[in-house]
């Protein structure tokens, strides 16, 4: 199953911005969702109690468990929440949609629009 | 009408938050310690008016000028501390420097004493505990520190990095 995400904060600059969206998988085996599986250096999507659904990037594996980075000093992260749990990964991120696609639509129609 | 069409769409897609606290990054000791010497000049002019016995009316609005500065000097000398100790210190700084939790406390303590009191050494030793915290603030950063009087009263020793 695929799920389109938009980011929100700038933790993971340059290599995923605000104006990117993100496209995550979740295997789903004999009609179930099954857990993602993460790999060091994959960017998940995950949900941690008291957090919102946050996107970081793997930075160390252990049995069923994440050590997950931002790439700020401040950044909100691991250093803060401890380790990830597989039970708590929604999804893994497959493909960084580029080039501020709304943005790009919503200047079009400016365009459009002066045209007129 | 299209445009809305646009937002609604893309506010139709879930947000993953990638938060940082700040992204600016910006955390440098500095503040606190001009705030800390400032403490020590205002304690250093409230003696020498007090030296003066003036009791008249200018004497008591400039007394009551450097006092009221004194604690605002103190109250920023605190929130500056506290913000680089809350939002700079991360586990792995912690784990290098496990004194900085009892260093911050003191310090509180330090600037509290300062306001309260109109005793000098209060206010050196709230200098002396932020030069401290300075020199593990850019130990952490693998930044040497040097040790120099500052170029204008109370011409106290102070914690700067060599950039």
């Amino acid at each position: 199953m695929f799920k389109l995400y938009r980011v929100e904060g700038k933790s993971l600059e340059p290599k995923i911005t605000e104006t990117d969206l993100l496209l995550g998988i979740r295997p789903v085996i004999f009609g179930s969702f099954s857990l993602p599986k993460a790999k060091k250096g994959d960017i998940i999507v995950f949900k941690k109690p008291g957090y919102p659904k946050m996107v970081k990037e793997v930075s160390m594996v252990s049995v069923d468990q994440y050590v997950v980075i931002g790439f700020h000093d401040d950044s909100i992260d691991s250093r803060h929440f401890g380790v990830v749990y597989r039970s708590e990964v929604c999804t893994r991120i497959v493909w960084i949609i580029r080039g501020a696609l709304f943005k790009r639509l919503r200047q079009g129609l400016l365009r459009k629009t002066s045209d007129q | 009408m299209l445009s809305k069409l646009i937002n609604s769409i893309e506010s139709s897609i879930p947000a993953v938050a990638a938060h940082c606290d700040i992204p600016c990054k910006i955390y440098d000791p500095y503040s606190a310690q001009i705030a800390a010497l400032s403490v020590v000049r205002m304690l250093d002019l409230m003696n020498e008016l007090n030296a003066k016995n003036g009791n008249d009316l200018t004497s008591q609005n400039t007394m009551t000028r450097y006092i009221a500065e004194k604690e605002k000097q103190a109250t920023i000398c605190k929130e500056e501390i506290r913000i680089i100790w809350g939002d700079y210190f991360k586990k792995p700084q912690i784990d290098s420097f496990p004194v900085i939790h009892e260093l911050t406390h003191n310090l509180m303590m330090a600037a509290s004493a300062a306001k309260q009191g109109a005793e000098r050494d209060n206010g050196i030793k709230l200098v002396s505990l932020v030069n401290d915290f300075a020199e593990i603030f850019w130990q952490t950063k693998k930044i040497d520190t040097k040790k120099a009087i500052c170029p204008y009263p109370p011409s106290l020793e102070i914690v700067y990095p060599s950039l």
